[in-house]
């Protein structure tokens, strides 16, 4: 026993044998291959555009302990169309796995996790002085312990990065380089405007019980700093608000970004209480104000978990139960004991309502934000949303997947392949797309590519959807997705001021499918309302305004076979028959396909596992006899909201 | 006997400890991951996960080692009780052969490997 400790220490001992050190890098301005022109399709009508704004590749410390070789420019390639190779890989380096996408995609942004760029580059060089530091050794030979070891570390940083992490934060500058480099040749930036690029990267701040504050930084274009914030540096959404008006804003000409929150679900409620700033002070107007127009969008669904709402948790919406995370932070993916159901405050409609009640406290809105989805893949697979098919897991904080292909569920039963997100642009180019980035006239997807029409107006006219121009009368008459209302127009004479009430207008197209995509038939089309009450507090309200949620749609599991009818197309015109021109309101659509099988499902279906036959169910593929997994979904879109504010 | 039985136990019985995921693997590998966490611990400072880590690997050890080892002597007193020393050491051996044995077929879950979700002895420290 003694021998053995010995033993144990000795090899400890000889491991921690290291020396820090700093690695200088020649980072070299990146290339604009030629200035963006006006692309030659180009509608002032605006189209819808698909694209992922939520990508890791190999620079993520969490993708690259799992084993993911891709590159940002594999990734890039991959949404352009082309077959990429996924882990694992046999001895000479080939990729057992292959993925491609039945359909291209139209932009992406890469957005590795910032924080430890430096680390992950120094430790996979065997030149750097830091390559045989006992945490660059832990961190190629037990990769896994690395994740814990190293994603929790926070500051100071390790001794190999040098004083003040100098070494770690120089040699970051190379991801980021590369990053960029790959965002620019990527992109389209001829007048065919086919795909288009952001430079972004992931501030990758958690709190308490790894409660998630996780936020995406997406640049409008090439100009931007020569190093990304990390939340070892900025430690707070505020800092990373801050360290954007000091290094890109005010700091660079023509640098503009916007910061997108996600997995609010796994933030133990901390995504949106703002009840108390980061130093404690209470939330103010001009902090609600700031927070807005930094943030103007939330990623609603991906990968870990959708985000909108949870049935049972201040609402009784039976729509609220799609791909939820049966717990409210990372601490309960790794350990039962933790796990806890999320509150009503880790969702973005109680946010929603909670802005509007800030509306009328402080006469600003720090939750004014519209919606996106996006994979958030660790495969550096954008766009990769399917239910059918191969789903290889995205692999978020996944495990190491070794060096074969196991025999199991590729990953934790309770994650989905992810969502997209669509911006109404005039074209395909960054101008165009960080305008309705900004301006909110985007919305999520949890895969399937409809199409979605909102606009809002006073003055709408009931008979809209037969119209043959029902864009050209919408934008003239109301406002789209992600609007805000102007006033009321003065009631004419003899006609009651609570007669004007918005007119909502929704036009939903199904996916059509193609290139190996299914196409699946709508469902529904809803409108949820929130709104402030006499109480003070928000209120709900959702209505079905088109399509019919008792068409006898269904879908039999054991198969995946679809069965009974649906729409190719939903369309609805609706005035709020509550409304109350005295209270601040939001409105915002969610349109339901028909059901089809989960990924889930169908892994489980081709594995053979019958539940009912104990034999069949084969280690790593239990969690299809879990009975907390739905065997069926709705894949849906949400719109941004529209939002309704007093005049006074 | 005892010794040899805890001592094969340590490096050979699974056990189901957890430290970030769950693994059913022996004593020893447990040992080498919180010497791990310990020697960057001790070398680096800081707290956070490293610490709590570090801590639960201690306390695992301490709580299966102790275990192990009064099992180990129970084992070995019930083992007194055969008349035939040949007797005892043959039963002894033969637990010590089925488990080693065993030890060589994937037996074990290692989530925490960099290889493989389930590993045999020659695994141990992958």
């Amino acid at each position: 026993m003694r021998g053995l400790r010995l033993l144990l220490l000795g090899a400890c001992a000889a491991l921690a044998v290291s020396a820090a050190a700093a690695q200088e890098q020649e980072i070299a301005p990146v290339e604009t291959p030629q200035p963006a022109g006006a692309c030659a399709s180009h509608d002032a009508l605006r189209r819808p555009f698909f694209g992922d704004l939520h990508v890791h590749t190999r620079w993520s410390l969490d993708a690259s302990t799992q084993g993911t070789r891709t590159s940002p420019a594999d990734a890039y390639r991959f949404a352009k169309g082309d077959e990429i190779g996924l882990y694992p890989f046999d001895p000479s380096g080939k990729p057992l796995r292959s993925a491609r996408l039945g359909r291209p995609l139209d932009f992406a942004a890469v957005t590795d996790h910032s924080e430890l760029f430096g680390e992950v580059a120094l430790c996979n060089d065997p030149k750097s002085p830091a390559y045989g530091d006992l945490v660059c050794r832990i961190y190629r030979g037990w990769p896994r312990v690395a994740f814990f070891l190293m994603n929790a570390r926070g500051v100071p940083r390790f001794s190999f990065c040098g004083d003040g992490g100098s070494a770690c934060l120089t040699a970051s500058r190379g991801p980021w380089q590369e990053m960029r480099e790959a965002a620019e040749e990527a992109r389209d930036a001829t007048g065919a405007c086919t795909f288009t690029t952001f430079v972004g990267y992931e501030w990758t701040k958690t709190v308490q019980t790894a409660s998630n504050l996780h936020r995406n930084v997406i640049f409008r274009n090439e100009h931007v700093p020569e190093q990304p914030a990390s939340a070892l540096e900025a430690l707070t959404p505020e800092a990373l608000w801050d360290a954007l008006d000091r290094d890109c804003r005010k700091g660079i000409p023509g640098c503009e970004a916007l910061v997108i929150p996600h997995n609010s679900n796994l933030s133990s409620g901390f995504m949106f209480a703002p009840e108390m700033l980061s130093d404690g002070r209470p939330i103010d107007a001009a902090h609600a104000r700031r927070r807005a127009a930094n943030e103007p969008l939330v990623e609603i669904v991906q990968h870990k978990g959708e985000s909108e709402c949870r049935t049972g948790a201040g609402t009784e919406d039976e729509l609220c139960g799609f791909e939820k995370l049966p717990y409210d932070s990372f601490m309960g993916r790794f350990s039962r004991f933790a796990r806890k159901l999320p509150a009503p405050s880790n969702y973005v409609r109680t946010a929603l309502g909670q802005g509007l009640v800030y509306r009328a406290k402080l006469g600003a809105n720090p939750f004014e934000f519209g919606v996106i989805g996006s994979t958030d893949t660790h495969i550096g697979t954008p766009g990769l949303v399917l239910e059918s098919g191969a789903y290889p897991g995205h692999g978020g904080a996944g495990i190491p997947i070794g060096d074969s292909v196991p025999d199991s569920l590729l990953d934790p039963i309770e994650y989905n392949p992810g969502g997209l997100a669509v911006l109404w642009a005039e074209e395909n180019s960054r101008e165009s797309l960080f305008a309705a980035l900004s301006r909110r006239e985007a919305y999520a997807t949890s895969g399937p590519r409809i199409g979605l029409r909102v606009f809002a107006g006073w003055e709408l006219a009931d008979d809209l959807c037969s119209a043959p121009d029902y864009a050209a009368r919408g934008y003239a008459g109301g406002v789209p997705m992600g609007g805000v209302l102007p006033p009321a127009p003065a009631p004419a004479e003899g006609v009651a001021a609570a007669a004007a009430a918005p007119v909502i207008t929704l036009s939903a197209l199904r996916d059509p499918g193609g290139g190996g995509d299914p196409s699946t038939p709508l469902q529904r089309a809803q409108i949820v309302k929130l709104s402030v009450g006499a109480d003070g507090a928000a209120h709900e309200r959702v209505v079905d305004v088109a399509g019919n949620p008792a068409n006898g749609a269904s879908v039999d599991p054991r198969t995946c076979e679809t069965s009974g009818s649906g729409a190719d197309s939903l369309c609805a015109v609706w005035r709020d028959p509550e409304f109350d021109p005295a209270r601040p309101a939001l409105y915002y659509v969610r349109v339901l396909e028909n059901p089809v099988c989960r990924w889930s499902t169908r892994a489980c279906n081709a594995a053979g596992i019958d539940c009912a036959q104990p034999k069949t169910v084969r280690t790593g593929w239990e969690g299809c006899c879990d009975p907390s997994i739905p065997k069926t979904i709705q894949e849906r879109v949400w719109s941004s909201p529209v939002w309704y504010t007093p005049a006074n | 006997m005892g010794r040899m039985l805890f001592v094969v136990a340590l490096i050979a019985l699974p056990l189901p400890w957890y430290l970030g995921e769950v693994e059913r693997a022996p004593w020893l590998r447990l040992a080498f991951f919180t010497g791990m966490f310990g020697s960057v611990l001790f070398a680096e400072g800081g707290g956070g996960t490293t610490r709590l880590f570090f801590g639960l690997g201690v306390a695992q050890l301490i709580l299966y080692g102790a275990a192990l080892r009064l099992a180990a002597a129970l084992v070995a007193r019930a083992l007194a009780g055969l008349r035939s020393p040949t007797w005892r050491t043959t039963v002894v051996a033969a637990l010590a052969i089925a488990l080693v044995g065993a030890g060589f077929l994937p037996i074990y879950d290692t989530p925490l490997s960099s290889r493989r979700a389930h590993s045999s002895l020659l695994g141990l420290f992958d």
